[in-house]
């Protein structure tokens, strides 16, 4: 009798604990599916929010780009070019006095040429004709020598043997951030020189200064997009070609920026 | 007890009402489940027709269960993975079929309890709805799982596979008739959950499917 009881006892709780366990794992999978779809609500939300703030940083980048031409020309050019129609507009007037005639001609031939070459300078920034004609390792070169002469920082070049070639897009690309990583360095980092390196294999392009450096947590490429715009717009090139960007830096031991593809 | 027992056998007809009224609703998947619950609701009159007249009925109950396992397998196939393919469904289906008839001929025998048979398809069936909820959270392509049939319908095969498998390993040792009782009222009930899980599923259809939702599983 006592042990019918218990194996009555058994069917029934251990039913009762089957059934449980079953509404236990439908239950958990209902909450647990529940909160991975919030989660992954919340995370693809973010990356809009990101993606948007890339798109916004990239339109930010070509006014500023816009803006800087437009002063550009205005300032330099436009003054050039109304100096010299005022000087050619008083030829006539001193065509009489062959020594000032002859003066005034050869400033108004200087001026032309300081023109020109404000013109050829405004279309090197824009597209440098060597990255086109001798390629990315060439123009960067001549970039770095460019702005060691502007901004009297030494800037030392350095590259491997072989280095890959690459399409003018990416070529473009690759450029511009290097670009935009060299202004950074020299419009904040206080740094006296500057090393670019050339890697071929695996293809890397680094930017190391001996500056203040900062707390890298500070500048992350998804967060500050107040003062980050130079730095989203950069990850923002480098996303459309498939490359990489890594920053090493800390407080008063430089930044070395390393752009991986 | 006997008022179970008639709750039980006429449960069925809720589901099987439903699905007549909602069948030209229904996706692929759930006009099988369907077809399914007729199968099940004509078995059972027969299996009560056949009691009725004291003749055995575990010759059917063996044929049932290999017939229950194919449309089940067919039904949960659509919502598993995409490695799990048609093909292969059919593979354990016809897997399931062989073992079902070597054991209705030569291991339990045609006039015996299919237990061994059933034990399988109730430990097939806990893996693949088990299956089926691992890859709903992989996924997450279900935005209100509530609201899905295939929820409910797994919900179901999971309850009532989960108790029958552990009462027919209990059953192995229960021989005296005391216990049939016990044993009778935890299967009516367990049988009521399934086809009342199984009415939600199909209950979840009720409003028309676009032509693109039609025709997929």
């Amino acid at each position: 009798m006592e042990n019918q009881e218990a194996i009555i006892q058994i069917l029934i709780f251990g039913t009762i604990g089957m059934g449980t366990l079953v509404i236990a794992i439908i239950l958990f999978v209902v909450v647990y599916q529940k909160k991975l779809l919030s989660q992954k609500a919340a995370a693809q939300e973010m990356e809009l929010q990101y993606q948007k703030e890339l798109i916004n940083a990239t339109f930010r980048s070509q006014e500023a780009e816009r803006l800087r031409i437009a002063r550009d020309l205005h300032d330099d050019l436009a003054g050039d070019l109304s100096a010299i129609r005022i000087s050619i507009s008083r030829l006539s007037k001193q065509m009489t006095d062959p020594d000032t005639f002859s003066n005034s001609v050869s400033h108004s031939k200087s001026m032309l040429n300081d023109s020109i070459e404000k013109v050829r300078g405004i279309a090197r920034e824009l597209m440098p004709p060597t990255l086109h004609k001798l390629g990315l390792a060439v123009s960067l070169k001549e970039l770095a020598t460019r702005l060691e002469i502007a901004s009297g920082i030494t800037i030392h070049y350095t590259q491997d043997e072989m280095l890959p070639v690459f399409s003018e897009e990416i070529n473009l690309s690759l450029y511009r951030v290097t670009q935009e990583l060299l202004n950074n360095a020299l419009k904040h980092s206080q740094a006296t020189g500057i090393n670019i390196h050339l890697q071929s294999t695996p293809f890397s392009i680094s930017i190391a200064d001996n500056g203040v450096g900062f707390e890298s947590e500070k500048v992350t490429m998804k967060s500050a997009p107040a003062n980050g715009m130079g730095l989203k717009s950069i990850e923002s090139r480098l996303q459309m070609i498939g490359a990489n960007l890594a920053l090493h830096t800390s407080p008063g031991k430089g930044t070395k920026a390393e752009i991986t593809l | 007890m006997y008022t179970l027992l008639y709750i039980a056998a006429f449960s069925i007809l809720i589901p099987v009402i439903a699905s007549i009224r909602y069948y030209r609703n229904q996706p692929v998947y759930l006009r099988l489940l369907s077809w399914f619950l007729w199968i099940c609701a004509l078995t059972d009159l027969s299996s009560h027709v056949l009691a009725e007249w004291y003749i055995n009925t575990d010759p059917s109950l063996h044929i049932y269960t290999i017939v229950e396992f194919a449309f089940l397998i067919l039904i949960l196939q659509p919502h598993l993975p995409s490695f799990f393919t048609v093909q292969k469904a059919w593979y354990v289906i016809l897997l399931f079929s062989v073992f079902g008839l070597y054991n209705m001929f030569f291991l339990q025998g045609v006039f015996a309890f299919n237990s061994y048979a059933l034990a399988v398809e109730s430990i097939a069936m806990i893996m693949l709805t088990v299956w089926y909820f691992y890859h709903v959270l992989q996924e997450l392509s279900e935005k209100k799982l509530t609201e899905s049939p295939i929820f409910w319908i797994s919900t179901g095969i999971l309850t009532y596979f989960s108790v029958n498998l552990f009462m027919y390993i209990i059953g192995r040792y229960l021989s005296e008739n005391s216990f049939a009782w016990a044993w009778a009222i935890i299967h009516n009930v367990n049988y009521i959950l399934r086809n009342l899980l199984f009415f939600t599923g199909i209950w979840k259809t009720r409003k028309p499917l676009s032509k693109s939702s039609f025709l997929e599983p």
